[in-house]
């Protein structure tokens, strides 16, 4: 069960595509034989394109695979098996030209690191549900909390105690509720933060509701301590009512006209075009700047594209009788 | 079909012994991805047996001969099976002059494209491996790695044919590729949608809502995409990479075995998909030409309803797959300049035509058959946007809130 809970296709993939995308980039620097490069990096893209599937970017994915794989396949054919005579054709570089590579190289990785670790984990969903989910969750809760002053205060207006069971089903709800507002205080201080004020302010109300409730379960029917529960219980309501509704006006702010793909992160639409984070975004000057991930994409493909007619090119001049034939 | 696993099945029996069991665990996903992975794979493999079987009756009858009769009893309906178990105890040889590596890898290469693009590729209303939203640029995209594999192999067999076969494919897919695009780029226009999900269910209703009647330009782009679905798939009078009077087997000459079979298996799943992808996008999809079964479908009975669907794209897609073999029996090989001529002097100019007329129709409105019988009472729009199902429901019980408030209530409950 616990095992059940710990594993995840979804890190699985993204592991698998990963290393298969690094692996045979690699494996096209280290090949001197042309076609199998053209093969490698064919395996690399594809799973590059796995990995946009994976985040829900389905138009980029299928993209990547018709302009990059698909590209590459046209070039493979058109640029290097047409132009180079020997069946095997390898490259040979010279040190200067390792030298350039190498630092062309690590720059652009270093800006690429620099994107990567600017954009936000990949697995986040878009926020609207969750915000939606809890404060319909908050709002209920109110209603219960409501329920529980209401009989606290009866049970004090007849001078009556409140039976035991009835007690400890209370201090149950207590206990569920009040790990779900600390829960709740956390995962929304960044998108809702007009919610967390009286998300604090109702846990602490919520621990004197559980105190309350822990002394009544010792010794029932004490008046003033079924006061104290009514009032603390009926205070914790209306802070739990105030964070409901800043947690759904959050959750109108972020409340895009999203289509109906549930499986789509954030960074998934993003590619698409649509950047919800932007949202997030409090300086209007900054918001502006944040346009989606598909204008670089294309930039990018033109210029692999530039590269691997660059690469067709020099297979044809620098061709070496001597090494071609294995 | 995940969560149902979780909650239904899973969470019943682990209920008898009064655990819990969470509806997005891994394991109801893992079990429904086994199954749809079964069940596609069954599509291929089955679908590849029965269609080879076919291809020897239909070029029979047309040869005026019986065809396969023994084996299996009547019809010889194992024939397939008989040569299946023949390709498995052949002997793989691998020439000496090959690349060892890619020649191994090619044949997979086919087939894991020809089987990939399955995973899109709806059987009924909803029932898809995954619901992409762009699903047929998907098809097409992975459709397309197809050739990849056949051009691996004739680079790595080390053999003149098979480099020339692989070249000639090459340059036979490249080029059919635009046509192709322009003739599918009509019923996305029409549709606006991607989604092969929702493109089948604009379509419901009585068979002159299917997208072939939509105009007369609908109706040309839709020979124009079979043809050069034949040529994609490499089928004769397109099959030059593999032409046998001048190249002995083309691409695959040097492979024998498993290995060969596994690109047999690959041609006959694109055909497969290729005219699957015709039906829902012209066809009509899984609706049949009277709406019996459409009654069914918000019921408790949808089940019906969708298995009906179901034989009926699978009828369609086989129907087309037939008229393949029939044109395969019939026609001559073309050359390899005749079949440049026909994709770049006739194809291409046909199908940008048709996209223009079929572009200018949709914008006057000009009414066609598609107009006699409004599709779901509301029109394609409704369902693309997904009010019909809801809206209608909503009717029911109030009438009021307009067409843009739905929506509006739609997009708040999906979002």
């Amino acid at each position: 069960m616990m095992l059940a809970a710990a594993f995840e296709w979804e890190t699985l993939f993204f592991v698998m595509f990963a290393l298969v995308a690094c692996v045979f980039a690699v494996a096209v620097v280290f090949t001197s034989n042309i076609v199998r490069m053209a093969f490698y990096l064919t395996l690399s893209l594809g799973s590059t394109a796995g990995l946009f599937f994976l985040a829900g970017a389905e138009f980029v994915g299928a993209m990547q695979l018709m302009i990059y794989v698909g590209g590459t396949l046209v070039l493979l054919i058109f640029g290097v098996m047409l132009t180079a005579q020997a069946r095997f054709v390898s490259m040979k570089t010279a040190g200067g030209e390792w030298v350039l590579a190498v630092i062309l190289g690590s720059g652009l990785l270093l800006l690429l690191v620099q994107a990567a670790m600017s954009v936000g984990d990949w697995r986040t969903a878009h926020p609207y549900p969750r915000l939606a989910r809890a404060a319909g969750q908050f709002g209920d809760a109110a209603e219960g909390l409501r329920e529980i002053a209401r009989q606290a205060n009866e049970a004090t207006a007849d001078d009556r105690g409140l039976n035991a069971g009835r007690v400890a089903r209370m201090s149950r709800q207590q206990a569920l509720l009040a790990a779900q507002v600390a829960a709740a205080r956390t995962e929304f201080a960044e998108v809702a933060p007009s919610a967390v004020a009286p998300l604090e302010r109702a846990e602490q109300l919520l621990g004197q509701v559980g105190q309350s409730l822990g002394a009544l379960g010792g010794e029932a029917g004490r008046a003033d301590r079924l006061r104290e529960l009514g009032i603390g219980a009926s205070d914790a309501a209306a802070q739990l009512a105030a964070a409901s509704s800043g947690l759904s006006s959050a959750a109108e702010r972020f409340a895009v006209p999203v289509d109906a793909s549930k499986a789509t992160t954030q960074i998934g639409l993003a590619f698409a075009g649509p950047r919800v984070d932007k949202l997030q975004q409090p300086d209007p000057e900054l918001r502006r700047g944040m346009s989606g991930y598909l204008l670089p994409f294309v930039i990018v493909s033109v210029h692999l594209l530039v590269v691997l007619v660059g690469a067709a090119y020099m297979a044809r001049t620098k061709r070496r009788a001597s090494a071609s034939v294995r | 079909m995940g969560e149902f696993i979780n909650r239904t099945i899973i969470h019943g029996i682990v209920g008898l012994f009064g655990l819990s069991w969470p509806e997005d665990s891994w394991l109801g996903y893992t079990i429904a991805a086994v199954i749809q992975c079964i069940l596609l794979l069954h599509v291929v493999a089955v679908g590849a047996l029965v269609f080879i079987w076919m291809e020897r009756k239909v070029s029979g009858r047309i040869q005026d001969r019986l065809g396969p009769t023994r084996v299996g009893g009547k019809f010889g309906w194992l024939q397939t099976l008989a040569d299946g178990l023949k390709l498995i105890t052949k002997e793989d040889i691998i020439p000496r002059d090959a690349d060892r590596l890619l020649f191994r890898l090619a044949p997979y290469v086919s087939f894991a494209a020809s089987f990939a693009a399955f995973l899109a590729l709806p059987f009924a209303n909803g029932w898809v491996g995954q619901e992409v939203n762009t699903a047929v640029f998907f098809i097409l995209a992975v459709l397309g790695l197809e050739v990849f594999g056949v051009i691996l192999a004739g680079y790595a067999s080390g053999s003149k044919w098979s480099l020339f076969g692989a070249m000639r494919e090459a340059a036979q897919v490249v080029s059919y590729e635009v046509p192709m695009g322009l003739c599918v780029v009509v019923p996305v226009m029409i549709c606006g949608t991607m989604n092969l999900v929702t493109i089948g269910n604009m379509q419901a209703g009585l068979f002159t809502n299917w997208l072939i009647f939509h105009d007369p330009f609908t109706f040309l782009v839709f020979w124009v995409y079979f043809t050069c679905a034949t040529a994609s798939v490499n089928r004769a009078p397109f099959d030059l990479a593999e032409a046998e009077s001048e190249l002995v087997a083309g691409f695959h000459t040097e492979y024998s075995g498993l290995r060969w079979s596994f690109f047999f298996m690959a041609e006959y799943g694109s055909m497969f998909l290729v005219s699957g992808l015709a039906t829902i996008l012209f066809l009509g999809a899984w609706n049949g030409p009277l709406p019996i079964f459409l009654p069914l479908a918000d019921g408790p009975l949808w089940i019906v309803s969708n298995l009906a669907g179901c034989a009926n794209f699978i009828f369609k897609a086989v129907l087309l797959v037939t008229v393949m073999m029939w044109v395969r029996w019939t026609l001559p090989r073309l050359r390899i300049d005749q079949v440049m001529t026909t994709c770049l002097k006739y194809c291409v100019p046909i199908a940008a035509f048709c996209f223009l007329g079929a572009l200018v129709w949709q914008l006057l409105g000009v009414p066609f058959l598609n107009d006699l019988v409004p599709v779901a009472g509301k029109g394609r729009w409704a369902v693309r946007e997904n009010w019909v199902i809801q809206s209608e429901a909503v009717a029911d019980e109030t009438p009021g809130p307009s067409a843009a408030e739905e929506a509006a209530k739609l997009t708040r409950a999906e979002g």
